[in-house]
């Protein structure tokens, strides 16, 4: 009797899990490649100005500004620093499964990883880089909720490879338009690890582009960065951007 | 019972919280709610026609000037008597490092530009202007249809990749100073011809070497930048007439997150001044007609826990020096380096690296336990004779503007060997950085 019982609340689970979004996993697999191809540029180029404000318990509030170029359909993009003084010439280019720090003091690039930080803040370098959610995640867990006014999709993902930063993830996916609205990001040991927030996002082109991200660090309590995006811009970028000649000589 | 109570309430709070997250201190019904607004919004402005590329290339406020500002003082107490140490045998010292760097950034159009620096360092005494000040950077940035990229004038080079040791940075005047690797380079007067193709680069360096008189003395420096997978080479080779060519490999790569880096050079003699026994003296000879080879290896490593609270760097190198004394050269060397050093017969160059096997390393724990000290551990040391120097740091920068270091820098060694010329040391130095900054 008590084997029966179990496997009914196994099969009432499972079918819960399947059923409760009203979506397969091939569907919802789907939708990640329809969030991918909304949030790339794999057409044209992509360039804007960030502003990122990161909040410390105990360090305060740091502001930095960098300006931003990427070419999606190229996996490559260059990221400079604009402020503050201490930071600024700074940059990253990242060409394929290549990334480049130039830090201006030394005038020398220095191969690096995309796993860290990204100057000090809590978003890291695949934030900005190509979105290959669909490539990089198996849709494990999808069901229906609500987020606000939004009705969504919460996804529950595990990574395919050890190449992306975060091995699970949990996302909230608007129903309509299938935009990211909330992304959760759990370690190897299933830490959280933080907590992204996208409450605004710009239609350029036919993509979608969070012009608002909030990134709150889950393990150090008050701690936040918070990213506007300004001057967007998909004008053809020359090819010179993406070279080290283009970092030194923008350097100041 | 009040105890059960207390143990309850705890544990429901636990529950409780650990299914909360920090992020839900934040309101998602202010940023996904009615009164958000709408979710999605047309950017402003004309997205099609706005280049923020060439922005970055000229200026619209003009000459732009800039700079860093840096004071620095250090009391410091030295023990050289380390088997009778004594607060009468010790030497005290003060030092003062104060300085400015100033910089001017003139971009009149985005097909040109100019940049000057100029080193400003106390004592600012002296009789002439470049006892005070010092310019290290002199140059302007110019190009060919957007294909063909020069810098012309006086400028850092980014020619080697190593960290510690450099021995393929054939170019700049100055070298890497192990204490302080990121340092800035000072740099010839030279022309740097830059042409990228796709994301590989070809250099040629035209150098001017300082009091040329004739364009016979002018030296070439080409180079070639590939990168193969996530690996970049370089190859690069160096002429000069009257001195000795040269040619070097240099590999960046990374394993996992372990960024790897290598280099290899090799020269058909050499521009040292070697020190030779002869009888019960020495003599100083040079060498035209030898290969010597260097090679140099290392890595750097960053880890961090979840917390931050363990947050390490850590990188390490090693130097094969081909143009380094070995056996019974290095014991001569060794029991008169004092003399050797003394005689001004040769340059200083002549006499440091005087061994074959060189390593250097530096470990460091950041802001420790989430707090503003920081903890490192360097070593640089000479393999072959067994000298070096250890010299753990304590700093504190949980104030604003100002920064302490506590350093006890550590010489170990025998009278005569590299880092020991005048037997082995400790010290105990107290810096103090006030006010500096950059601008």
């Amino acid at each position: 009797m008590k084997k029966k019982i179990g496997l009914l609340t196994a099969a009432l689970l499972l079918t819960g899990v399947l059923s409760a979004g009203a979506l397969t996993t091939a569907k919802a697999e789907a939708i990640l490649g329809d969030l991918d191809a909304s949030r790339n540029f794999s057409n044209t180029d992509f360039s804007a100005v960030m502003t990122m404000v990161t909040e410390d318990p105990e360090k305060g509030i740091d502001k930095i500004k960098v300006q931003q170029f990427r070419r999606d359909g190229k996996d490559t993009f260059l990221m400079l620093f604009l402020e503050p003084e201490s930071k600024k010439g700074q940059g990253y280019l990242r060409i394929n499964d290549n990334l480049w720090f130039y830090d201006p003091e030394s005038r020398k690039f220095n191969h690096t990883s995309m796993k860290d930080s990204f100057g000090g803040t809590d978003a890291k370098h695949s934030d900005f880089r190509i979105s290959t959610l669909k490539e990089d995640y198996n849709v494990k867990t999808v069901a229906d909720g609500k987020l606000g006014r939004f009705s969504v999709y919460i996804m529950d993902l595990k990574a395919k490879n050890s190449e992306v930063t975060y091995p699970r993830l949990k996302l909230w996916i608007t129903r309509e338009g299938h935009l990211l609205l909330k992304a959760e990001d759990y370690s190897a040991t299933d830490r959280l690890m933080r907590t992204s927030l996208f409450p605004k996002y710009a239609k350029v082109k036919n993509r979608y582009i969070a012009t608002i991200m909030i990134f709150v660090d889950e393990l150090v309590k008050g701690r936040k960065t918070q990213i506007s995006i300004a001057n967007i811009s998909t004008k053809k970028l020359p090819d010179t951007i993406f070279t080290k000649s283009y970092v030194e000589r923008v350097n100041r | 019972m009040k105890l059960y109570k207390t143990v309850l309430l705890c544990l429901a709070g636990t529950v409780l919280w650990a299914g909360s997250t920090f992020a839900d201190s934040i309101n998602t019904n202010d940023l996904f709610g009615s009164s958000s607004g709408a979710l999605v919004e047309e950017p402003s402005g004309n997205t099609d026609k706005t280049d923020l590329s060439s922005d970055l290339l000229t200026s619209k406020a003009g000459v732009t000037i800039g700079g860093a500002y840096h004071f620095k003082a250090a009391a410091a107490l030295k023990e050289n008597d380390l088997e009778n140490p004594s607060f009468d045998s010790m030497d005290d010292s003060f030092s003062i490092d104060l300085g400015t760097t100033l910089s001017f950034d003139a971009r009149p159009d985005d097909t040109i530009r100019v940049l000057g620096k100029v080193v400003i360092a106390y004592p600012f005494t002296g009789g002439t202007f470049s006892d005070v000040f010092h310019v290290t950077e002199l140059f302007s940035d110019f190009n060919i249809d957007d294909k063909v990229f020069f810098r012309a004038g006086k400028s850092t080079i980014n020619w080697g990749v190593g960290y510690f040791f450099s021995p393929a940075d054939l170019l700049n005047v100055s070298k890497i100073d192990p204490e302080d690797p990121d340092a800035e380079l000072e740099g010839p007067v030279s022309v740097k011809i830059n042409v990228p193709v796709g994301i590989n680069n070809l250099y040629l360096y035209v150098i001017a070497p300082e009091g040329i008189i004739s364009a016979s003395e002018l030296a070439l420096a080409p180079k070639a930048e590939f990168v193969i997978g996530d690996s970049e080479f370089g190859l690069g080779a160096y002429y000069q007439k009257d001195h000795v060519p040269a040619g070097m490999v240099t590999v960046t790569s990374a394993l996992g997150d372990v960024s790897l880096f290598g280099e290899g050079v090799v020269t058909y003699g050499s521009d040292k001044t070697f020190v030779k026994q002869d009888g019960m003296s020495y003599a100083l000879v040079t060498d035209d007609d030898t290969v010597f080879f260097k090679g140099t290896a290392g890595f750097r490593y960053s880890w961090s826990d979840d917390l931050s609270n363990f947050s390490f760097n850590v990188s390490g190198q090693y130097l094969f020096n081909g143009e380094g004394y070995e056996n019974n050269d290095q014991d001569f060397v060794t029991a008169n380096r004092l003399i050797i050093m003394g005689s001004g017969l040769v340059s200083a160059s002549d006499i440091a690296q005087t061994g074959r096997h060189y390593g250097a390393g530096n470990f460091s724990w950041n802001e420790m336990f989430q707090s503003d000290f920081t903890f490192s551990m360097f070593w640089l040391g000479n393999l072959s004779d067994g000298s070096g120097m250890m010299k753990p740091s304590l700093s504190y920068t949980g104030f604003d503007d100002i920064d302490i270091s506590l350093s006890l820098p550590y010489s170990y060694g025998d009278i005569g060997d590299e880092y020991t010329p005048m037997g082995d040391s400790v010290s105990a130095s107290l810096t103090f950085s006030l006010g500096g900054t950059a601008f």
